[in-house]
């Protein structure tokens, strides 16, 4: 029964995996386009790669380690990636998942294609026993300074070798964290509704963060500034960011527009609206 | 003369039977199908991403009927559909029902459509019901039953043509809106209006509703048993998983007690807990994991490590605590064992060996509906529940695991949010 359950999983996830959401962005490196799906019962998250000249359907899929919960309210998968590393705040429900320890660092070269011979259980009990990138202060800090979750969002980003940022919010207030490859230093908390998820992207060294309204803001240690002229001017619901790390460019798609069967270059020639 | 007057009695009984009273030869009138209206409630499948049950919610034949489900205080709407084969039928005929509750649907004029078969159909309208279900009172009729009749005497006399019987559910109060989570599931429904039925004020809808879990047997519409961790790392998480799959872990049965009540209308916010350990150090690591009872603490072979936390497991970290077939802890080494100790729902022997753990909090209460236990503090938690503490840690393919009995060397933190 277990068994054929597994097979019926990894069939269906080769099959239908394109019907999830993408999580929060494409991001292009190297001429490769990588995006995240997640599997909604096993909370699973997979690793989509291909040329940016080619189709999303043909994607090579790889299973992570990692993933996030369907809870109220949604928080989007907390991902990115630096050459050939990739990050994630893995906050899918498990008794043996520590959310201290959400913070995880895979080699891309180590994630496997999906097959019947890994199962969900497999990935779990890899992912909870995987030692942490860095411990998760912001989460321990947010919930030690109010142990009521309301407004609860984060997401993080890789700036450079050294520079992890995290935003995280809970209860109408914000803090900016930073780990350096040894210790984290914070913000101060600042008043700072959001109605929603966010995510924050790099550009040239900047830290960026678009609410799910539309607004777009500059976040460093020192605190959050509305950036200058600058908006993203959708919905994050409703479309997904593409962060293009081969010419320094940051642009959203609408959600609608996102054809499969389309190459990933002409759906950014055709409807990519340009945020930088 | 007496033969005369006998023979003429007769004779007029007949002669008046013949034309007036019904002609039985339209007898053979089948019960197609019931639909229900007028603000029923939308009830889920008990399945991931689960549709609503669809109308006609009687079918006659269907060996399963679809449930239905009302706000107190409303009156439900019938309509339902007959054949009737016969090769001359009248224009009309009149069809009435009798429901459970005492509510009727009174009679209405139904047009017998033409057919070029001796087949033929006719529908009784959309009618309210004779009176609201009980303002502010949970219901369960199961099943709900209209006994439907009809006339060809314009509703003189009457006949019967079937019974339609489906579940009907009433709700105390208007349920909560559906969220990602919280869904309104045939399972909610069920488990709630069974165990609340009568029910009218917050406190006795939770106190009725939490009965389900406090004998560790919960059970779907379909009485069912809703295991915890019947398969030890099943991977199940959301209300929806555990219902379709009716195996799942602590968080779903934490929703589902919640669901329970919010189907209700019962508003309490705040109301989901995670608790997990302090994460305080210990030996340089972070203490992570607890024991539910019970576990049995052997010779100690850590001490060597860490003084405080000396009993030391470790396994096959790829593996994991709990390789195939999955029934069992399996470890390298061990100096505590899983024994049996404290039940859980439709499962004597759960998975004990945690991080977090999800229970729901409702008026300062804490209720724990794995294990159908109820807790006055979060510190009670850990002495009336746990065997221990410990840390791990992974060094190349074996993970590490600490353990002391000495529960006052972590505590419990918890963060609230409100399912």
């Amino acid at each position: 029964m277990r068994k054929t359950f597994f097979v019926s999983f990894f069939i269906l996830l080769s099959c239908c995996v394109f019907s999830q959401s993408l999580e929060r962005k494409i991001i292009i490196q190297n001429g490769n386009y990588f995006f995240t799906t997640i599997d909604e019962l096993t909370q699973l998250a997979t690793l989509h790669i291909g040329k940016d000249t080619a189709k999303l359907k043909n994607a090579k899929l790889l299973a992570m380690p990692v993933g996030r919960n369907f809870d109220d309210p949604i928080i989007p998968f907390s991902w990115d990636l630096v050459d050939t590393s990739v990050f994630a705040i893995s906050f899918f429900l498990h008794p043996l998942n520590d959310r201290n320890e959400a913070i995880k660092r895979m080699n891309i070269a180590s994630l496997k294609e999906p097959n019947k011979t890994i199962t969900p259980m497999d990935l779990i009990m890899l992912s909870v026993d995987m030692n942490p990138f860095a411990y998760n202060d912001p989460y321990l800090f947010v919930t030690r300074r109010s142990n009521t979750i309301s407004g609860f969002f984060y997401d993080a980003v890789v700036v450079n070798d050294t520079s992890f940022v995290m935003a995280i919010s809970n209860n109408g207030e914000l803090s900016i964290w930073n780990y350096n490859g040894k210790e984290w230093k914070h913000s101060e908390v600042q008043k700072f509704p959001v109605e929603g998820f966010f995510s924050l992207f790099t550009l040239k060294n900047k830290t960026y963060l678009a609410t799910n309204v539309g607004g777009l803001y500059e976040i460093s240690l020192k605190g959050i500034v509305a950036a200058k002229n600058k908006s993203v001017g959708t919905n994050l619901l409703s479309s997904t960011l593409i962060i293009n790390k081969d010419d320094n460019t940051v642009s959203y798609i609408k959600n609608s527009d996102i054809n499969q069967h389309t190459p990933l270059n002409e759906l950014i020639k055709k409807y990519a609206v340009r945020i930088f | 003369m007496q033969k005369t007057l006998r023979c003429l009695f007769i004779a007029l009984v007949l002669f008046s039977f013949n034309s007036t009273a019904q002609d039985f030869t339209y007898s053979n009138v089948d019960l197609v199908n019931v639909t229900f209206s007028g603000g029923n409630l939308g009830i889920r499948r008990d399945l991931v991403g689960g549709s609503v049950y669809s109308s006609p919610q009687y079918v006659a034949g269907a060996s399963t009927q679809n449930p239905v489900a009302y706000v107190s205080g409303v009156a439900p709407s019938a309509a339902a559909s007959f054949t009737i084969d016969c090769p001359t039928v009248p224009a009309t005929v009149n069809v009435r029902g009798f429901g459970s509750d005492s509510i009727n649907f009174t009679s209405a004029s139904c047009v017998v459509n033409p057919s070029a078969t001796t087949i033929h159909t006719f529908n009784y309208p959309a009618t309210v019901g004779s009176h609201v279900f009980a303002a502010s009172v949970v219901r369960l009729f199961k099943p709900y039953t209209i006994n439907w009749e009809i006339s060809f005497d314009g509703g003189t006399t009457w006949k019967p043509i079937g019974t339609s019987n489906n579940t009907l559910y009433v709700t105390r109060s208007a349920p909560q809106a559906e969220g990602t989570t919280f869904k309104w599931y045939h399972t909610v429904f069920d488990i709630s209006c069974r165990n609340a039925q009568y029910m009218s004020a917050d406190t006795a809808v939770i106190s009725k509703v939490w009965s389900e879990f406090t004998d560790q047997i919960v059970l779907n519409y379909n009485g069912d048993s809703l295991f915890y961790y019947k398969v030890m790392n099943i991977s199940n998480t959301s209300l929806g998983a555990l219902l379709q799959y009716r195996d799942a872990q602590c968080y779903t049965f934490a929703q589902l007690f919640l669901a329970t009540i919010k189907i209700q209308g019962v508003v309490r916010t705040s109301n989901y807990v995670y608790i997990t350990p302090i994460n305080n150090l210990v030996c340089g690591y972070s203490v992570n994991r607890f024991l539910v009872k019970n576990w049995t603490f052997g010779t100690a072979t850590g001490a060597g490590t860490c003084s405080t936390f000396p009993w030391r497991n470790t396994y096959n970290t790829a593996t994991g605590t709990i390789p195939p077939p999955y029934n069992q802890y399996v470890f390298l080494t061990s100096d505590v064992t899983d024994q049996s100790g404290i039940p859980g729902s439709c499962n004597i022997r759960p998975s004990s060996y945690f991080n977090n753990h999800q229970i729901a909090k409702i008026d300062g209460v804490y209720y724990d509906a794995c294990y159908g236990v109820t807790f006055p503090s979060l510190v009670s938690i850990k002495t009336a529940a746990f065997s221990g503490w410990g840390f791990r840690y992974s060094s190349g393919s074996t993970t590490n695991c600490f353990f002391t009995n000495n529960m006052s060397l972590s505590d419990l933190s918890e963060t609230i949010s409100t399912f």
